[in-house]
């Protein structure tokens, strides 16, 4: 069962996107992505000598009668891809209901799902800590992998570089690997995170999910005390112009690691407010940087 | 008790928890011990913030905290036992202590006959609801009840214990009928050992609460009657005692007889003489003992240890200060002595005065007669008025009644009041009297159809007598009834108050005593308390001091063989109105939010220990 933000006008508009890798990628089957296997496509690659066993059908005649030597032509294959996608399902993600920055990872992780299965594409979908990876195939997958994140209950405090790990053992053909999460963590975790994802050499993207509390949590403070939501950490705030203003600063700085390590790992980086309309950012930012394109 | 808005609070010390939750409260909101915290996925970086340096941060409490705040007040004043001024039912626990209460069931202690009525009480309230009001009232020596209004369960069942035995008659029907003219229609339970004369309705607002054990009969032994006079020797008093055995069957008693020295602030006994007496079934026997001259005496009934049963211990004391009489009698009149006979009363000697003569000299006189005058102010000794023709401080005299046309008659007397004792009263005629009424301190003993026409009154120093009538039997009418009445009142004022050797309980202070002490049991008491326990007390007036004895002898008290009937008034049968009160609705609406903040602070509680487990 799809939640509510998935209309059917919202499908439509999900299926003239298409989720695309920055490089080539070798697929299973038949699908809509150039694969770096050269095969019977349509788009011209190149050629090479004949040799025993190819299929006569691909042998340039053309060549043949200018030059007396058997040449077959070689195509582009165009193949499905493994896109993997990984959504936080962490405690920080419902730390404070109201910034809904879970719901929109779920809606986000969906969407991005959807464009990839109607495109035949392999899904391997992991919310760590929260659901075990599993491949889905075939545009009506979409509606078991909404009725399994709909029931998900996020929470906890998972080992995000074990996860992904775990998550990464299982990909058998690399492929694009999108990662959904708040990153409010230190850089130096930020990078390990995704220390595994790049050992399998996968096509990564990471969207940046922030909620207004991670911003201002001096606009709710109205006790003094503050509890991480993972590691029951408390710290006492006064709220005061001098910490709000110290706050941003820091914020701001961790914004700006979080995007140097993306900018230094080669991931393609979106940061999305919890409040922004989720068709617009997929529509703009996200083929702004690439990770999707009209169809 | 403070009263705030008609509540009231049993427990008020509590109240002080207020300003101290408030304090609490606040201090723990500012430290964060308590409260809503902030939870975040930025900790991470605020934890950074900890070297910034702050300005003193303005405590804005959320609105939880009013909540808390609320919710504590409430548990304070629940603390504090807040309590309605008004109850849904009102009910009077009327609890008789009387003397004959103070019957032992058995030989255990705590099982007296009052014993059993407080726990049968105390049962009886524990089965009230909460909404209803209780006044825990006693009888005896006069009505009073141990609180000014209506008050919850806990704190009328506590009241119990305050009750004790008290030393007068119960006049249970008279109390009952002022409870039931009470504003406020209570339900009045009663608590004794007599029982209703009659079945009483089921409507009825009056309800016997006692169970069998306190209308049972049981075998007791009193003093019910004790005098002393100078004996037939001078160096000897003369104790005359009735004894009264309220039992079955025949049994021997020893009498005692003992002296008290009174000394400095104390006293000692001293055993002087005893009797044996053979006691018969519901009769009164005379004991007389001559004993040397001494300050004070103790008489003691007690039975042979084969006759275990001796239900009331209380009633089986006499105690007695003797009083030396001069004989002699001021008489102030402008009559002679001949005249109005009063040489032929033998054992007092008159000295009459004319009324304008002083009375610098009466300290030397037994008692004064006023004969046809009124002094402007009573002289500090015992005093007979004859037909004053004015007023003075213990009656107002009115206009003379002449009763040419129609003789005045006797109506009304008080039979127990020793003056009027045993007399034919109704045998006397009158063709004119002054009618008396009695002012405070008086009491009206002979009531005739023109008004009251002898009034009494009688403090711990001294007796007065005033008479609305011609009582000098040889200038007024002859009459053998009113012989008897004028030596009755001789003999009740000869000497000082107690001619006969005691006060009849209570004993009332005059207004120039200025110390009372309780000589048995070394304790100064109230100078303006009425004395009702009997015992030696040592009065001060001005610069002398004397004893005076106190006794209460009551056979309806103590002859616990007969069960005491009681009347339960008439007329007054309606039932209970129930209060308009909203006190039910309040107390529901504090109910459930001192349940929800209960639940609130348990739910509180759980994630304050599931965090600091997960911090682990």
């Amino acid at each position: 069962m799809l939640p509510e933000t998935f209309s059917p006008g919202f499908l439509r508009q999900l299926e003239i996107l298409r989720i695309r890798a920055r490089r080539a990628f070798l697929g299973t089957r038949q699908g809509g992505h150039v694969s770096i296997r050269k095969g019977h496509g349509i788009e011209f690659s190149d050629f090479r000598k004949y040799e025993l066993g190819d299929n006569p059908r691909h042998i340039d005649w053309g060549v043949y009668a200018r030059s007396d030597r058997l040449f077959v032509r070689r195509f582009q294959e165009e193949e499905d891809l493994s896109v993997l996608i990984i959504v936080d399902g962490s405690a920080s993600m419902i730390a404070t209901p109201t910034d809904k920055k879970w719901d929109r990872a779920r809606d986000m992780s969906l969407a991005l799902a959807y464009m990839a299965l109607i495109e035949q594409d392999t899904v391997v979908f992991n919310v760590p800590g929260v659901l075990e990876p599993a491949n889905f195939t075939g545009a009506k997958a979409i509606h078991v992998l909404g009725g399994r994140i709909s029931k998900a209950t996020p929470g906890g405090n998972p080992d995000l570089v074990k996860e992904m790990r775990k998550c990464a053992s299982r990909i058998r053909f690399p492929g694009k690997a999108i990662v959904i999460s708040d990153f409010m963590m230190p850089g130096e975790d930020l990078e390990r995170i995704f220390q595994p994802l790049r050992a399998k050499n996968l096509d990564i993207s990471a969207i940046q999910i922030v909620g207004r509390t991670d911003e201002e949590p001096f606009a709710n403070l109205n006790h003094p005390a503050v509890r991480d939501s993972e590691t029951g950490e408390i710290v006492m705030l006064s709220k005061d112009p001098e910490s709000e203003a110290a706050y941003a600063e820091l914020f701001e700085a961790h914004s700006r690691k979080v995007e140097d390590v993306m900018r230094g790992s080669q991931i393609q980086f979106a940061r999305m407010r919890a409040e922004e309309d989720l068709l617009e950012f997929l529509i703009n930012n996200l083929t702004g940087i690439g990770l999707l394109r009209r169809s | 008790m403070p009263n705030i808005f008609g509540y009231t609070f049993t427990a008020p010390a509590f109240l002080l928890l207020i300003p101290a939750i408030l304090v609490g409260l606040v201090y723990a909101y500012r430290r964060g011990g308590k409260g809503r915290e902030l939870v975040v996925a930025t900790v991470f970086l605020l934890r950074e913030l900890a070297s910034i340096p702050k300005t003193r941060s303005k405590f804005w409490p959320p609105p939880r905290f009013f909540l808390e705040l609320l919710g504590l007040f409430i548990l304070a004043l629940a603390a504090a036992g807040l309590i309605s001024g008004k109850f849904q039912d009102n009910h009077v626990v009327l609890i008789d202590n009387s003397l004959s209460m103070a019957a032992k069931v058995s030989g255990v202690e705590d099982s007296r006959l009052l014993d059993i009525a407080k726990r049968e009480a105390s049962s009886f309230i524990a089965g009230l609801g909460l909404d209803d009001g209780l006044r825990v009232c006693f009888v005896s020596p006069e009505l009073r009840c141990l609180s000014d209004g209506y008050v919850g369960r806990g704190e009328a069942s506590r009241s119990l214990d305050e009750i004790e035995i008290g030393y007068s008659e119960d006049r249970i029907e008279e109390i009952l009928l002022s409870l039931l003219m009470e504003s406020g229609s209570p339900q009045i339970r009663v608590f004794s050992d007599k029982v209703p004369s009659m079945n009483i309705p089921n409507d009825s607002r009056v309800k016997i609460g006692t169970s069998k054990n306190l209308v049972r009969s049981y075998q007791n032994v009193a003093i019910v009657g004790a005098e002393i006079e100078p004996g037939k020797k001078n160096n000897l008093f003369q104790i005359e005692l009735s004894v009264a055995g309220f039992i079955d069957e025949g049994i021997e008693a020893k009498i005692s007889i003992e002296s008290v020295e009174a000394l400095s602030g104390s006293y000692s006994f001293s055993p002087l003489t005893q009797k044996q007496i053979k006691l018969k079934p519901n009769t009164i026997e005379e004991a007389k003992f001559e004993v040397p001259r001494g300050e004070a005496y103790r008489a003691t009934i007690s039975l042979r240890k084969s006759y275990p049963y001796d239900s009331i211990l209380e009633d089986n004391t006499a105690y007695l200060v003797p009083t030396i009489s001069t004989g002699k009698v001021l008489l102030v009149s402008s009559f002679g002595i001949e005249e109005l006979g009063l040489n032929k009363i033998s054992n007092i000697s008159f000295n009459q005065r004319a009324p304008e003569a002083g009375l610098s000299d009466v300290d030397e006189f037994d008692f004064v007669v006023f004969h046809g005058v009124a002094p402007q102010q009573l002289p500090n000794k015992n005093s007979l008025l004859i037909n004053p023709q004015a007023d003075s401080e213990f009656f107002t005299s009115n206009t003379s009644f002449d009763g040419t046309n129609k003789v005045i008659e006797v109506t009304s007397w008080d039979e127990i009041n020793p003056i009027t004792a045993y007399l034919k009263l109704p045998l006397l005629k009158f063709n004119q009297v002054t009618p008396l009424t009695p002012r405070a301190g008086g009491k009206l003993i002979i009531n005739s159809s023109a008004g009251g026409i002898l009034v009494s009154s009688e403090d711990s120093s001294e007796r007065y007598v005033a008479t609305g009538f011609e009582l000098l039997p040889y200038v007024g009418n002859k009459n053998p009834v009113l012989s008897i009445l004028t030596l009755n009142i001789f003999k009740w004022l000869s000497g000082r108050a107690v001619s006969i050797g005691f006060v009849s309980s209570p004993l009332v202070l005059s207004s120039r005593v200025s110390g009372v002490s309780d000589l048995l049991n070394d304790s100064a008491m109230p100078r303006d308390a009425k004395i009702y326990t009997p015992g030696i007390y040592e009065i001060t007036e001005g610069d002398s001091q004397s004893l005076m004895a106190v006794n209460f002898f009551a056979e309806t008290e103590s002859d616990k063989l007969t069960t005491q009937k009681m009347a339960i008034p008439a007329g007054l049968n309606e039932s209970a109105e129930l209060f308009e009160d909203s006190s039910g609705l309040v107390s529901q609406i504090i109910f459930w939010i001192i349940l929800v903040l209960f639940l609130d602070i348990l739910a509180q509680l759980g994630t304050a220990i599931k965090r600091r487990s997960t911090k682990v």
